[in-house]
């Protein structure tokens, strides 16, 4: 339902429906460019400057319905464009604590939906520390559903690359939900541990 | 047990912590945010309501000129350097260039109603490089490029002038396409980021590549002095 809108939309690119299709997708669009920026004054900047250039280049979309992929396509892309500008790096490299209380764990929570949420919480504080071209992809795969052929199309990069990007970013998200797994491993292989 | 887990069950997870992670994000007000993208389109349809003004027209009126040098006129030049291969002038990785069967597609000059004079002439004496080119090529809706001369140097200028590019990706489809045989492009090389531009050696030829409101652009030598300070050609004429 709302791919036909959006294409209608598109098509109809007029005052009134870029305002509408401003208010389906600038949440979204925003939370993405803030997940890679993590700098609220920036993210509005770069979203600002994403809609504009999607606007001025909207004939050039073929797939009208693909507007919302498209945009965050352009916004990630800005919000990549503008860390190496600044030559910012928020992403360290090592693991991250999840913030305390980020777990949605209610008194009637079973053991299975704590053992759930705490996952879920290591895994959004993970996310914190993906490398901006890894987290651009993660977004389009499970935020917006694209396929990978769709994803390299979108961002302009080979498929090899896109499924390199994601494979990487899996590997580091699913460490965390296995931590005493990987000790195990790194005991078994190295001998034991002290 | 745990392989059974490690399937679906972390992409079930990684997809819900996601949604959460996005959804958690305070938005900034929608009035003042839409106010000041309606202030940047209307500035915009002013900006491009002036003639003669905007370079975006002149570069893709030039790249119609380059691509024909590329496909036609200029191809026992750029035979000769042996970096060029015009067979390779094709997109099929950007579906959304307007290409059809991965082909550059032909467009008449006149197709382009923002089309203008493109300047002749680059600081330091380069030319552009007119030689056959008697109709003009476009390369999609976003690619550009011109062949620029100066004697016996010559110097080739190409835009990806779609929305947002990413410019190290640029300079990597540019060394793969346009600059360099598939022999050599583990050659190719991106060695400093200074200003906000790349410098990079494609096939061991110089060249630098930068962003700016046009989207990536980048001068690559072809043949003649590698010592030519590319930097100062940027500034236009």
């Amino acid at each position: 339902m709302e791919r036909e809108r959006v294409a209608q939309l598109v098509r109809q690119n007029d005052d009134a429906s870029r305002r509408e299709l401003f208010e389906i997708f600038y949440r979204r669009t925003y939370a993405a460019v803030f997940a890679i920026l993590r700098h609220r004054e920036s993210a509005e900047d770069i979203t600002q400057d994403a809609f504009i250039k999607a606007f001025q280049n909207i004939t050039r979309l073929r797939e009208k319905e693909k507007f919302g992929p498209w945009l965050a396509a352009i916004a990630t892309n800005l919000a990549r464009n503008h860390l190496k500008r600044e030559k910012r790096l928020y992403y360290s490299g090592n693991p991250v604590e999840p913030e305390a209380g980020s777990a949605q764990i209610t008194p009637s929570s079973t053991e299975e939906q704590v053992i759930r949420e705490e996952e879920i919480a290591r895994v959004r504080a993970a996310l914190r520390t993906l490398p901006p071209e890894q987290y651009q992809v993660v977004i389009m795969q499970y935020f917006y559903d694209l396929k990978l052929a769709e994803i390299a199309r979108l961002l302009k990069i080979s498929p090899g690359t896109a499924k390199s990007r994601l494979f990487r970013a899996r590997v580091r998200l699913s460490r965390v939900l296995e931590p005493k797994e990987d000790l195990i491993c790194q005991t078994d292989e190295g001998g034991g541990v002290d | 047990m745990h392989s059974e887990r490690t399937g679906r069950s972390h992409e079930e997870i990684i997809r819900e912590a996601l949604q959460r992670e996005l959804e958690s994000v305070s938005y900034p007000p929608a009035e003042p945010l839409w106010a000041r993208i309606r202030a940047g389109l209307d500035r915009d349809k002013k900006e491009r309501a002036v003639p003669l003004t905007r370079s975006l027209s002149w570069r893709r009126l030039a790249g119609a000129a380059a691509l024909i040098l590329l496909f036609a006129g200029g191809g026992l030049a750029l035979s000769r350097s042996g970096l060029l291969t015009p067979q390779r002038l094709s997109y099929e990785e950007n579906a959304e260039l307007d290409c059809v069967d991965g082909k550059i597609s032909e467009v008449p000059s006149t197709a382009n109603a923002e089309a203008v004079t493109p300047p002749l002439t680059l600081p330091g004496g380069f030319a552009l490089d007119k030689e056959g080119a008697q109709e003009f090529f476009q390369a999609g809706n976003d690619y550009a490029a011109a062949v620029y001369r100066r004697g016996d140097e010559k110097l080739i200028w190409i835009c990806d002038c779609s929305p947002s590019p990413d410019l190290r990706e640029f300079v990597d489809r540019i060394s793969r396409k346009i600059g360099v045989s598939a022999e050599t492009i583990e050659d190719t090389s991106v060695n400093i980021c200074r200003d906000g531009m790349l410098e990079f050696t494609a096939g061991g030829r110089p060249g630098i590549a930068w962003l700016d409101q046009d989207g990536a652009q980048a001068f690559l030598i072809l043949h003649g002095s590698p010592d030519l300070d590319l930097r100062s050609l940027i500034s236009g004429p």
